[in-house]
């Protein structure tokens, strides 16, 4: 239970830190922004698991045996599945493409857009600025000239994800 | 704990299997929901795993049982946290890979002969009006949009979503975004 608590308790600390930060200025790279910070707070997970341990006697564990270790992990391997969980929820806030749609029409004077509205007011190039220029940072893509021409590790992910299509028979029905 | 982690683990690998197996005979319906639905169908199989993995570990590592003290009950409870922090990755990764822009122009680009293309090459392939339109019937089957006259509105459920995720966008200083 005390990887649990420790997990849990770092993992809100770390989630307000993140929200102040996004409120101070704006970041060119979020994801990495994400994941630096979540690093940072690593050690406060470590530090809140050893207070718990050796402050409340309900939450000692004794690092010697299995136990304790498995007890460790366990809180990272929570640490981790958060971060995933919020990652996604982050990314649905700040890039879903439906959920901006949503948002325009709900800002239009008497609440109703039509087709051609949606598509002057949330443009197609800045739609694809921002996912190219994505997988271009995230070395998926490069440029030459004006060509898109993947990289190996591009075609590697891009294979993946062919494979998952095939095998849930996504975009089937 | 071990016992709560490992059955978790399996359980992921059983939920795996049941999803590929339901998604090989359409018509699937609302993919989110059917996952779901497999997943809360396959709590009882993760007391059984847990139960199960219990049995098998040697006693030092093994943990109480559940009705017998807290430490028991939360062991077992870890593992149904792990169970279901671990469907929410999946979903994650399912529809990165389902809804994703970026891995939909990722295979358009490798389906070429050339393996290369330019911005025009992307935009005559998914036409904008056409993937709009995509996700509007999408918002529409959801409830969140209604039609009328060709006009989107949005409906209670769409509004209420707006305003919250919204809200937070604001927030967090991510406008325009999307």
């Amino acid at each position: 239970m005390t990887g649990m608590v420790a997990a849990f308790s770092s993992f809100a600390l770390y989630v307000l830190t993140h929200w102040a930060t996004c409120r101070a200025r704006s970041w060119p790279h979020p994801s990495r922004l994400l994941n630096l910070l979540w690093l940072a707070f690593l050690p406060f997970y470590v530090m809140s698991f050893l207070v718990l341990s050796h402050k409340y006697p309900q939450f000692a564990v004794d690092l010697r045996t299995a136990n304790g270790v498995i007890n460790l992990l366990n809180g990272l391997l929570i640490q981790v599945l958060l971060l995933i969980g919020y990652t996604a929820f982050f990314f649905l806030i700040e890039r879903g493409l439906s959920l901006r749609v949503t948002i325009e029409v709900s800002r239009a004077p008497d609440g109703r857009m039509k087709l051609a509205e949606i598509m002057r007011v949330y443009s197609y190039d800045y739609i694809l600025e921002k996912r190219l220029g994505q997988m271009l940072t995230m070395g998926f893509w490069r440029k030459d000239g004006e060509v898109f021409v993947s990289t190996p590790k591009g075609r590697c992910f891009a294979a993946v994800n062919k494979l998952v299509w095939k095998l849930l028979r996504i975009g089937e029905e | 704990m071990l016992s709560g982690i490992c059955a978790a683990f399996l359980c992921l690998t059983f939920f795996i299997l049941a999803v590929v197996v339901r998604f090989q005979f359409p018509p699937v319906g609302h993919r989110l929901s059917v996952m779901i639905c497999i997943w809360a169908l396959l709590l009882p199989v993760y007391a059984a795993l847990y139960f199960g993995v219990r049995a098998a570990l040697p006693p030092w590592l093994g943990c109480p049982l559940p009705w017998h003290d807290l430490e028991g009950l939360a062991a077992f409870l870890n593992g149904v946290l792990l169970y279901a922090l671990l469907f929410s990755a999946w979903c994650y990764c399912y529809f990165c890979t389902d809804h994703s822009l970026s891995v939909l122009y990722m295979m358009a680009l490798e389906d070429t002969s050339t393996r290369r293309m330019t911005l025009d090459d992307l935009k005559k392939a998914f036409p904008y009006e056409e993937l709009l339109q995509q996700r509007l019937l999408d918002l529409q089957n959801n409830g969140f949009v209604a039609v009328r006259d060709d006009t989107f509105s949005l409906t209670r459920k769409g509004r209420r979503n707006a305003r919250i995720a919204g809200g937070l966008k604001q927030f967090l200083r991510l406008e325009p975004g999307g």
